[in-house]
């Protein structure tokens, strides 16, 4: 086999596997240099990949919002659920990009320099500033092809999401006609009928409350509940405990200078004679420089002799400039000016001969030792708390497991007091049972049977306890006496709204030939109320009755619509319609609305148009997910 | 090949011999990957260049239809439709002038932009886009409502199924076809996904297309 695949490999056919091989060889290499290469992947979207270490950021960052969003309850956020969904937006996203990539779409070079230059962050006075943008990406960690690369990326992005919006449109007809749906007025008469007033002439029994105690026991139980001995770790009491000497305060500003301190940075301008700096170009450049001593502006020559095409058209105006950020010889010439305004010698460089002109100093700003005192020391005794922390919090797992007959040695050894909470059910707790881990470690076997102190509970942000049965009181049957008033009030409710609900069938009933609500319910010694032509936004009748109104057939001529409505108290408001009109959208006062209803609907069906693409294009992409490495 | 029982001089005369043999061929294999490379990055390259001067010239029809310049903007996208006629920007141009079309009153034209979307290479997901602003355009400033329902007809929307249908709605409705139009509007209802914005309007629509029981 192999021999013959020897003897095959010949001629053209090995011409042609080689090439084929040549190929993927020349970009293997290449792609994992860019991409970084070997890093746990945990979807593939269509060739674009989302990493490990990118996801748990993004999560990370929603689970802390999470947390402070739901505050006491953050226990109950389901981790797996909440995962799967920062995933979903990150391969959402990533499909988007994906698809901007492959379908041609893409950012003019003059695009990209315009968001550049348009980007406040990047910009000082007003201006784009070069050393802005030499921070900005050193903070990234990029060069400048990968970061303007990745810019593209999201303008198009952006670009697709912008295209689309602002082409959809609403016409004129519909508008009117979704305002004439908005605004139509209804005629309408109702009653409500109160389970309240109902319930007031009703009589129960006694045996009725115990019939109802008896065939309902289990809601007559009074709750299990607990309390228990605590110690508390709180890495905010500990920040009090750590010590911090002046002189670390001292030694963390030097260490940490450039967080505090921004060095000076000068504005200049130059002109620039390319080449290597021949004696033709220095006399040029001297010439240059006398004609400035002798009066003429910088910025006029810089414009019209300089080779430096960026600068030129800005005056040779090079923005501000820190240390570091120009070639070293243009660097020292620069800061060995003194005033505004100097002008430098002949300075020589790679690129050629500069003549340099200082236009503004801006001297080293910041804090200094004493300014920046105060947030260091939070900042050392935060960290020296955290270790502290972390070793208290082994030694609080080890004494409280050794020592599980009582929780006040453990507290002794390391300086804690022992806390006592209130009582606390399974489901409720207040203080510190108000996590759901530390009222499952309350009620279970090892704390609750066998009277042992419980493993350490981590709340989050630094915090932990272990518990310590103090009291149990099992769930007993209430006695009758006891909750019999309870029945009674809720048997006299059950009871009035059914009978409201009986008398308002009974109502509704009686329109069918065609009589009138008010005579119907003058009947029942009811009385209606004529509420006329109300709107959609009408509070004369309760917010789900007037929908439901909006929601009856129309009237035939000169017939009658009715229906019925239950509140969530009880209470049955019954209606009749009798017509409806629709609004005049030729009045003046209709011109406002309908402009601002054109607006909102622009909005909305932007919005819908965009979101279903957006998914339209999520649910074409070839996805793969690695769900095991969340 | 090589015999590996052979003594060194013997594998040398070998490979000598073999590439006596097949060394052209070795040559024209390495000069015919060398020359795939070159010529997929000369390709992507001017792909580039394309897609980026397309670009820019669909952000001159932008510029020119929000300053309200009618005639330039259709101007400069006919021009680049027809200088990238596959190009994304091609479609979003064709949408763009859409809209000027109609805010010059001419839906013929309007139509005209759209349904070359429909029957150019443009991505599906765009040309839903393009098929409901066409038969919107066709009920609402044509009012040929039988048409528009023509052109949704057979097409049932994947993710713009809801769309799909509360436009249907609209136009069986200014058939007066009730029936039709309440099926559809509780289509959209039922498919109508929150992230789509608020469904209200949707449901006064159905709602005041009510029925007695």
């Amino acid at each position: 086999m192999l021999q013959s695949i020897r003897d095959g490999i010949q001629g053209w056919v090995s011409a042609l596997i080689i090439g084929v091989i040549c190929v993927p060889f020349a970009f293997w290499g290449v792609t994992s240099y860019f991409t970084g290469g070997g890093e746990v992947v945990v979807a593939d979207v269509d060739g674009g990949e989302i990493s490990q270490r990118d996801f748990q950021q993004a999560y990370q960052s929603r689970f802390q919002a999470e947390q402070r969003r739901l505050g006491n309850a953050a226990d109950l956020i389901d981790q797996q659920a909440l995962k799967l969904q920062v995933l979903e937006g990150m391969v959402s996203r990533e499909s988007l990009t994906q698809h901007v990539l492959k379908s041609g779409y893409n950012i003019s070079d003059e695009k990209l320099v315009e968001a550049l230059r348009n980007n406040p962050y990047l910009q000082q006075d007003g201006q784009f500033s070069q050393s802005r943008y030499g921070q900005l990406l050193a903070a990234l960690g990029m060069d400048a092809a990968t970061y303007e690369e990745s810019l593209r990326r999201s303008l198009r992005v952006g670009q697709l999401q912008t295209a689309l919006s602002e082409s959809s449109a609403v016409s004129e007809a519909e508008v009117v006609r979704l305002w004439k749906l908005q605004n139509q007025a209804r005629e309408v008469a109702a009653v409500t009928i109160k389970a309240a007033d109902l319930s007031a002439g009703i009589e129960v029994s006694e045996e009725d409350i115990k019939d109802w105690y008896e065939d309902h026991s289990e809601d007559f139980y009074s709750e299990e509940r607990v309390r228990v001995n605590y110690v508390e770790l709180t890495l905010a009491d500990l920040t009090n405990r750590v010590e911090v000497s002046e002189e670390d305060i001292a030694s963390r500003y030097e260490e940490d200078k450039e967080r505090y301190v921004t060095p000076e940075q000068r504005r200049a301008r130059h002109i620039l004679i390319a080449g290597d700096g021949d004696d033709v170009a220095k006399e040029k450049l001297k010439a240059l420089k006398a004609r400035i001593e002798a009066g003429e502006d910088f910025a006029e020559l810089a414009k019209s002799n300089s080779d430096d095409p960026g600068s030129a058209v800005e005056g040779g105006d090079l923005g501000w400039v820190g240390r570091g950020v120009m070639v070293k010889p243009f660097e020292d010439a620069l800061f060995d000016l003194d005033t505004a305004g100097d002008l430098s010698g002949i300075v020589e460089t790679q690129f050629g001969v500069h003549l340099i002109q200082l236009d503004e100093i801006q001297d080293e700003q910041g804090q200094t030792l004493a300014e920046a005192s105060a947030e260091i020391e939070t900042n050392l005794r935060n960290e020296r708390a955290e270790t502290l922390y972390v070793d208290m919090l082994e030694q609080l797992s080890e004494l409280s497991y050794e020592n599980p007959e009582d929780l006040q040695s453990t507290a002794d050894e390391l300086e804690l007091n022992v806390r006592v909470s209130g009582w606390f059910t399974r489901e409720r707790g207040t203080g510190v049972s108000v996590s759901d881990r530390v009222r499952d470690a309350a009620f279970s076997s090892t704390v609750l049977d066998d009277n042992e102190n419980s493993e350490v509970i981590e709340l989050g942000d630094e915090r932990a306890v272990v518990v310590r049965k103090l009291g149990h009181e099992p769930a007993v049957q209430k006695s009758l006496a006891s909750v019999s008033d309870d029945i009674e009030q809720l048997l006299k409710n059950k009871r009035a709204q059914e009978q409201a609900q009986e008398l308002a069938e009974g109502l509704l009933d009686a329109l069918d030939d065609g009589t009138v609500l008010a005579d119907a319910a003058k009947e029942k010694d009811l009385e209606a109320t004529d509420l006329g032509a109300i709107k959609r936004s009408s509070s004369a009748m309760n917010a789900a009755a007037v929908r439901d109104v909006f929601a009856l057939p129309r009237p035939k001529d000169g017939e009658l619509e009715a229906g019925l409505t239950e509140l969530v108290n009880g209470d049955v408001v019954v209606y009749q319609l009798s017509a409806v009109t629709e609004a005049d959208s030729e009045a003046d006062s209709a011109a406002a609305e309908l402009a601002s209803l054109r607006n909102q609907l622009e909005a909305q069906r932007g919005r819908a148009e965009l979101f279903a693409t957006l998914r339209d294009i999520r649910e074409n992409t070839d996805v793969t997910l690695h769900t095991n490495r969340l | 090949m090589v015999d590996i029982h052979a003594t060194e001089e013997e594998q040398l005369n070998q490979i000598k011999t073999w590439f006596k043999e097949n060394g052209k061929y070795l040559v024209a294999g390495v000069l015919l990957g060398a020359g795939s490379i070159i010529g997929y990055r000369s390709w992507d390259s001017y792909q580039t260049e394309l897609s980026r001067s397309a670009s820019a010239a669909y952000e001159d029809v932008r510029d020119a239809a929000a300053a309200g310049n009618t005639e330039q903007a259709r101007e400069l996208g006919s021009e680049l439709i027809q200088e990238y006629p596959s190009s994304p920007y091609a479609t979003h141009t064709a949408l763009s002038l859409a809209v000027v079309a109609l805010d010059a009153g001419d839906t013929d034209e309007a139509v005209k932009q759209l349904a070359w979307v429909l029957d150019g290479d443009a991505r599906d997901s765009l040309k839903h886009v393009a098929r409901l602003r066409l038969a919107r355009v066709q009920l609402y400033s044509q009012n040929k409502a039988q048409v528009a329902i023509d052109t949704l007809e057979g097409h049932q929307g994947g993710e713009f199924a809801p769309l799909y249908d509360e436009l249907r709605g609209d136009a069986w409705l200014a058939l007066a076809d009730e029936v039709n139009a309440r099926a559809a509007y509780q289509a959209a209802i039922d498919s109508w996904d929150p992230d789509l914005g608020s469904a209200q309007l949707l449901q006064m629509k159905l709602d005041d297309l009510a029925v007695a029981e």
